[in-house]
């Protein structure tokens, strides 16, 4: 366990990121040394460090968050904005003629200019409302609830593109829907 | 002014881009190879306007092109001036089909079953035959029939394979170009995966089914499967030479075969990115929708105060960021980094402190419990026991080193408990004829005591490349 990484792996957590297999410094994907530090002292350090002060890590797959191992409240006020917002961006990419792939492209991502023109949806607007986001822009709270969390990232032209974390939400999406109906996917 | 068919034709050849748009078009539409009058003739216009001031060029191709002229010249075969379509002459359809092999006309079921029936034809009408015999007028026949069909499949298929090969890759090259950022190319890929899964289905999947001897069908046999048994027939026959004739052509049609492979491989890869767009495209569509609805059914026309529950049916769908941190808050410990200066200084006043006070004192050390001993040297030997065993364990390459162990651990040990194999992974890491490499997947092993959750490890040999 190294003592430096460990309190930025902290720092990170406790500001409700979330830590990526990898990260994108100067214009590159890197393997992010948070993720490989906790991964290579999991079991023996980490796991039982942050559940001695509250907190359950919770492993993804190419992301890990935390959350209180009350359980309180499983779906919050931030799930909520989150998918929302992931969901009015691949469905007004769509039917602006995009495909998803452009937010999984890292040389590729999704243009300011883009994200305006699907925040002028009526649709949009009303999910958006009925979400607490009220008459935010589209990309100022995508900026405070993906970027900032690290569930999307600008790249060097400074479009959106998704982390591992935000990948992850649409896998279990096209995997939801490819199951029974009426299934509930478990963490 | 009258111009003859093979100046006409030439200067087609000259234009030819006019006539290749058009065979285009014919081909997006459903009007089989007509094509719009006006159309054709403001192509011409078009073509015109662009000479500049050369009259002479002008007259000549104005008269060439006419309408009038080339249906006079046989080049038009039909004329409908009441629905204003144009027909060219089939010959100089496939000529223009020819000089560009992606616009070559592809086989589809239909054009396939129609040469497997003219094989099972000639069968059926050579099986019948009471004589079989060089010299039998009705023999002779039925075997220049057959020769010229033969020579048709073989024209035929080749020209599907080649059409084929071209469409493909113009298609491909269109997906494979396309900027995922510009709008315009983004369709126009769509409409390349999509013309390619067509092809791939229509045209592609029939002619390897076609070109496969064993494919069993409905009605007669595979177009293969009657030739050789027309090969066979003429053997029978004491017509060794004939028999071996009808073997080249079925040898010379299954090569296809190959290629059409090649091309299937190449096109899946579209045809499942085409699928995976779709559906893709279809579930978010039918996720949003349902939000969208529960966000209406909240409101009396302008939502307000009217908040989608947290735990709405549809967000509680997906449990990827479940339990996430509320709050977006710093947090409230601040690391220092390390000061060397403050840490020696400490240091030097604790040591000198020390160092000051000559008092000699002496603490009485309290002796460790037996049993304490007792259980660090069982602990001790048990570490060693795994140590060894791991050391011995002729490890080989697999995708997750945890199970592997654990099941080797747990047959050599007789009290196994789960808590050994993470001493066991430990020792494992320092063999070095192997390298662990992780793969991002979480496992678990259980069993009724203990459950342990890990990262994946691959377990490869040292020096072997990673493809992980």
């Amino acid at each position: 366990m190294r003592q430096q990484l460990s309190q930025a792996i902290y720092k990170e957590l406790m500001s409700g990121k979330v830590i990526n297999k990898d990260t994108y410094e100067h214009g590159e994907i890197k393997p992010n040394p948070l993720f490989e530090e906790m991964l290579n002292n999991y079991d023996q350090s980490y796991k039982p460090l942050y559940l001695n002060i509250g907190f359950e890590l919770v492993m993804r797959n190419g992301f890990i968050y935390i959350r209180s191992v009350e359980r309180d409240e499983e779906y919050s006020e931030v799930v909520r904005k989150i998918q929302v917002l992931l969901l009015i961006l691949a469905r007004g990419l769509h039917e602006q003629g995009y495909q998803l792939d452009i937010l999984r492209d890292g040389e590729a991502g999704v243009s300011d200019g883009i994200m305006e023109e699907i925040g002028k949806g009526e649709d949009k607007q009303d999910v958006m409302s009925a979400s607490n986001m009220k008459g935010e822009a589209l990309a100022s709270a995508v900026r405070k609830n993906l970027e900032q969390r690290g569930i999307a990232y600008r790249n060097a032209k400074g479009n959106l593109v998704l982390t591992h974390a935000g990948l992850a939400f649409f896998d279990d999406v096209f995997k939801y829907s490819n199951a029974e109906p009426g299934a509930v996917m478990v963490a | 002014m009258i111009v003859a068919a093979d100046k006409t034709v030439m200067l087609m050849i000259e234009h030819k881009h006019i006539f290749l748009d058009l065979i285009d078009i014919m081909d997006e539409g459903s009007a089989g190879e007509e094509v719009s009058t006006r159309l054709y003739e403001s192509k011409v216009m078009k073509l015109l306007d662009s000479l500049g001031d050369s009259k002479s060029d002008r007259q000549k191709i104005e008269a060439a092109f006419d309408v009038r002229n080339l249906v006079r010249a046989s080049l038009i075969l039909h004329h409908d001036t009441k629905r204003g379509v144009i027909a060219f002459a089939p010959f100089l359809i496939e000529l223009f089909r020819h000089f560009d092999r992606s616009r070559l006309r592809q086989l589809s079921s239909a054009d396939l079953e129609a040469l497997c029936d003219s094989f099972n034809d000639s069968l059926e009408k050579l099986r019948d035959l009471t004589v079989i015999e060089q010299g039998n007028d009705t023999f002779e026949d039925e075997l220049k029939l057959l020769r010229e069909r033969i020579r048709y499949a073989q024209g035929k298929i080749k020209e599907n394979v080649d059409s084929l090969q071209g469409q493909t890759l113009r298609l491909a090259e269109i997906v494979e170009v396309m900027s995922l950022e510009n709008l315009d190319e983004v369709k126009q890929a769509r409409g390349a995966l999509q013309a390619i899964t067509r092809i791939y289905g229509r045209h592609v999947l029939p002619t390897l089914q076609f070109l496969n001897e064993r494919e069993p069908l409905k009605k007669g046999l595979p177009a293969l499967t009657a030739l050789l048994r027309i090969s066979e027939m003429f053997r029978d026959a004491k017509l060794p030479k004939l028999g071996q004739q009808v073997l080249y052509a079925v040898a010379s049609i299954r090569s296809y075969r190959y290629d059409v492979e090649v091309i299937s491989k190449s096109l899946q890869r579209y045809v499942h990115q085409n699928e995976r767009q779709r559906r893709e495209y279809d579930q978010v569509e039918s996720v949003f929708n349902d939000l969208l609805v529960a966000c209406r059914e909240l409101h009396d026309g302008k939502l307000r105060g009217n908040l989608i529950p947290k735990d709405h049916e549809v967000l509680e769908r997906f449990s990827t960021f479940k339990g996430m941190k509320r709050q977006r808050a710093d947090s409230k410990i601040e690391w220092h980094n390390v000061d060397h200066w403050l840490h020696l200084q400490e240091h030097l006043r604790s040591s000198l402190d020390s160092l000051k006070n000559t008092r000699v004192t002496t603490t009485s050390v309290e002796p460790v419990g037996e049993d304490v001993l007792k259980a660090r040297r069982a602990s001790d030997v048990r570490r060693k026991l795994i140590g060894r065993l791991i050391d011995e364990w002729p490890v080989q390459v697999g995708p997750d080193a945890h199970a592997s162990l654990h099941a080797h651990l747990a047959q050599q040990i007789s009290d196994y408990e789960i808590a050994d194999l993470v001493e066991g992974v430990s020792w494992l890491k320092h063999r070095e004829d192997i390298v662990l490499t992780p793969r991002f997947q979480l496992g678990v092993i259980e069993d009724d005591r203990q459950k342990l959750t890990y990262y994946k490890l691959r377990i490869e040999e040292q020096g072997s490349e990673t493809t992980a």
